[in-house]
């Protein structure tokens, strides 16, 4: 599992009291099997955007991107790639 | 009581506002009565007209007639579960009770847990109408009647349902808000046929002050008293709204503040008159300010209960507009429809900066049958439901409320507004707020609630007034409009849901009843809880600053100290609870009646 993965796996554990691996896998929605809840969401996307240094837009949002942790990751991987090529 | 023809026997739990009314007719038809009770009217009402008597019923009641020609028992129920009433077989006995603590007093009824009743419960927040969480005890479904014949045979019909049609095709708005005005007035004037002292819950919201206007404009002797809950929590007191009520309509005004301290003091008590699992500690402070209502020598108060679900208060109702109509807005709309919504909830209110459209897209498609509207609630029950030990209990927590939607006759034919409505009017409103907030925590102190809302004749304008002149983004528009003269302060706010401090009380005060959700032998001792996820879960709570702990943590929390709670007290059979409480047992064993079935 590479960095931003890890980051994010270990953000979802202690924050929805779950286990990668056993609850949710990297492609699983986390909304459809009920572990996201809006205030959960909303903290993940603060904390995606905050330790990650970048600001997804509401376009993005609307384009599944927090539906699994994949997603987030390659994501946040993409644009994270987009600044350093910069 | 005694029907004078020696036929018929009633006991009856509640009050049937119309029964001047009732009386009337009843002595054109012949009718003789002895006092001046609506006990007697409900009896000979009965007698004359069967089951049909329960259409006319304007009141909140449970009772039970007794045939001694048919040989057969007969209980009833009013239409939205206002008083409760319990049943369960003991042998060849069928025993019934306004409160289920009633059983205690029988030792053949053991209190053992129903998993799936439990399941609900953390899935939807209450049981179903007729659940209740133990093993072998039924609650009569709200507008039902119940007949056990002489063979031991029983049959439940419903006699009534939330009715969603227009049976008033009001021309103009100006018509629809008379009839409101005029019909709320007169369900609060039917509520004040009492002799003594009627008081109000003051809440500081729209609903309360209205029937303080009312009853303030009704006028009576020695002024009106008014109770309301006060927090040190700024976040949830409203008492700066109260006080502006209570000033101007000359209240004797009776807050009490509500601490941290007393809500752990008081919750196994609440817990007890509750008897079933609560997801939030707010039915606490109703049971402490009932007692003050006692203390003031008070035993019926006015409730602005219902009106949230007959005119469309709660938010959940434009959630459900919006998600509903997600797919055809642009982007721009939507995020002006979402910056609306709970403007209250801190993480709501930056809707610009926080991603927030994406949540809403993830809800803009049903995917659970008949439950679209309450979808996002809902998630939070999935995190509480990992509480279970029996995982596949836990993936069907869901299916009753489902099945419930699905067996419900016109269900599939309602609006999702409507639907939603119909979620409210047999989960949240009869499974908690009517009951483990509003009667059980007032009862517990011997003070009844009358909810003016939940009139039939108010409820009836439901399918005539509600989106037929206004799109519902201003919360109770024609209410309001029905009532113009309130302080203008309560008309332009937005509804402030009630609440109390959860987990928060407890970790600060840390009770000794704590150990019930700390050690693992007490977790393990029903054999249904999954101690592994109860102790991670109760490792965040202690550990995590409060403004970290998620609402459906604080859910899961206060499920699972509850639930422990009443293992004790009912299951355990703990004798603090069933042979100290004198005045409680004394009540109580006067109300178990006992049928025999031949």
């Amino acid at each position: 599992m590479d960095e931003v993965k890890s980051v994010i796996a270990t953000y979802i554990e202690d924050q929805f009291l779950v286990t990668y691996g056993a609850d949710f896998q990297g492609d699983t929605n986390l909304f459809e099997i009920g572990i996201m809840d809006s205030y959960g969401y909303v903290q993940l996307v603060e904390f995606l955007q905050r330790n990650f240094d970048v600001v997804l837009s509401d376009d993005e949002f609307l384009t599944n991107v927090m539906g699994s942790m994949d997603r987030m990751s390659d994501t946040i991987q993409s644009r994270l790639s987009e600044v350093r090529a910069g | 009581m005694r029907h004078p023809s020696g036929r018929y026997w009633i006991t009856f739990n509640g009050e049937i506002y119309n029964y001047l009314e009732l009386r009337d007719e009843l002595r054109a038809l012949g009718c003789h009565f002895a006092d001046d009770s609506d006990t007697e009217v409900l009896l000979h009402a009965w007698a004359t007209w069967g089951e049909g008597c329960l259409d006319r019923l304007n009141g909140a009641f449970a009772f039970a007639v007794y045939d001694s020609v048919e040989g057969t028992l007969s209980m009833a129920r009013d239409r939205f579960g206002k008083r409760p009433l319990f049943y369960t077989r003991a042998g060849n006995r069928m025993l019934f009770a306004s409160e289920m603590k009633a059983f205690l007093a029988c030792e053949q009824v053991s209190f053992r847990p129903d998993i799936e009743d439990f399941a609900t419960v953390l899935a939807t927040w209450t049981p179903l109408p007729h659940q209740t969480c133990w093993e072998g005890i039924e609650a009569l479904p709200l507008g039902s009647v119940l007949r056990l014949d002489r063979s031991g045979q029983q049959e439940i019909r419903q006699f009534a349902r939330p009715e969603f049609h227009d049976n008033f095709c009001f021309s103009t708005i100006e018509e629809a808000v008379e009839a409101v005005r005029a019909r709320v007035i007169e369900a609060v004037k039917v509520r004040l046929r009492t002799d003594v002292p009627v008081g109000l819950y003051l809440s500081g919201g729209l609903d309360s002050s209205i029937l303080a206007s009312i009853m303030a404009d009704l006028g009576g002797d020695g002024g009106l008293s008014s109770f309301s809950i006060t927090f040190g929590d700024s976040d949830l007191d409203e008492s700066a709204y109260q006080t502006i009520v209570a000033d101007r309509y000359g209240l004797r005004h009776n807050p009490i503040e509500i601490t941290h301290d007393q809500i752990c003091a008081a919750f196994p008590d609440a817990v007890y008159h509750a008897e079933v699992p609560v997801f939030r500690t707010a039915f606490v402070p109703m049971y402490l300010l009932s007692r003050r209502v006692q203390a003031a020598g008070i035993k019926t108060v006015l409730s602005g209960e219902g009106a949230d679900e007959v005119f469309l208060g709660y938010d959940l109702f434009r959630e459900t507009a919006l998600r509903k109509r997600w797919d055809s807005l642009d982007t721009e709309t939507r995020k002006d429809y979402v910056a609306r919504l709970n403007p209250f909830l801190a993480h709501f209110s930056n809707a610009r900066q926080s991603g927030i459209l994406g949540l809403y897209d993830q809800f803009s498609r049903e995917r659970m049958p008949g439950l679209f509207s309450h979808e996002m609630r809902y998630q939070n029950g999935n995190f509480a439901l990992r509480l279970l030990k029996d995982r596949q209990v836990a993936e069907t927590g869901f299916a009753p409320i489902m099945a419930a939607t699905s067996a419900a006759a016109d269900f599939a034919g309602l609006s999702a507004m409507e639907k939603a409505q119909w979620l409210e009017f047999n989960t949240l409103l009869p499974g908690y707020l009517l009951s483990t907030q509003g009667e059980r925590m007032g009862l517990a102190h011997g003070v009844e609630n009358r909810c003016p809302f939940l009139d039939p004749n108010v409820t009836d304008l439901m399918g005539a007034v509600n989106l037929k002149f206004d799109d519902g983004w201003d919360e109770k528009h024609l209410l309001k409009r029905a009532f113009p003269t309130l302080p203008p302060e309560v008309l332009t706010r937005h509804k402030h849901p009630y609440r109390a401090a959860d987990s928060t009380s407890f970790v600060e005060v840390r009770p000794e009843y704590m150990e019930l959700v700390l050690s693992e032998q007490e977790l393990d001792r029903s054999g249904l809880i999954d101690t592994r996820f109860a102790q991670r879960l109760m490792n965040k709570i202690l550990t995590t600053p409060a403004d970290r702990i998620s609402v459906r943590e604080h859910q899961a929390f206060v499920y699972l100290l509850s639930f422990q709670c009443i293992q004790q007290q009912f299951t355990q059979r703990d004798g603090a609870y069933v042979r100290q409480d004198k005045t409680v047992r004394d009540r109580l064993t006067v109300a178990v009646e006992i049928q025999e079935v031949a």
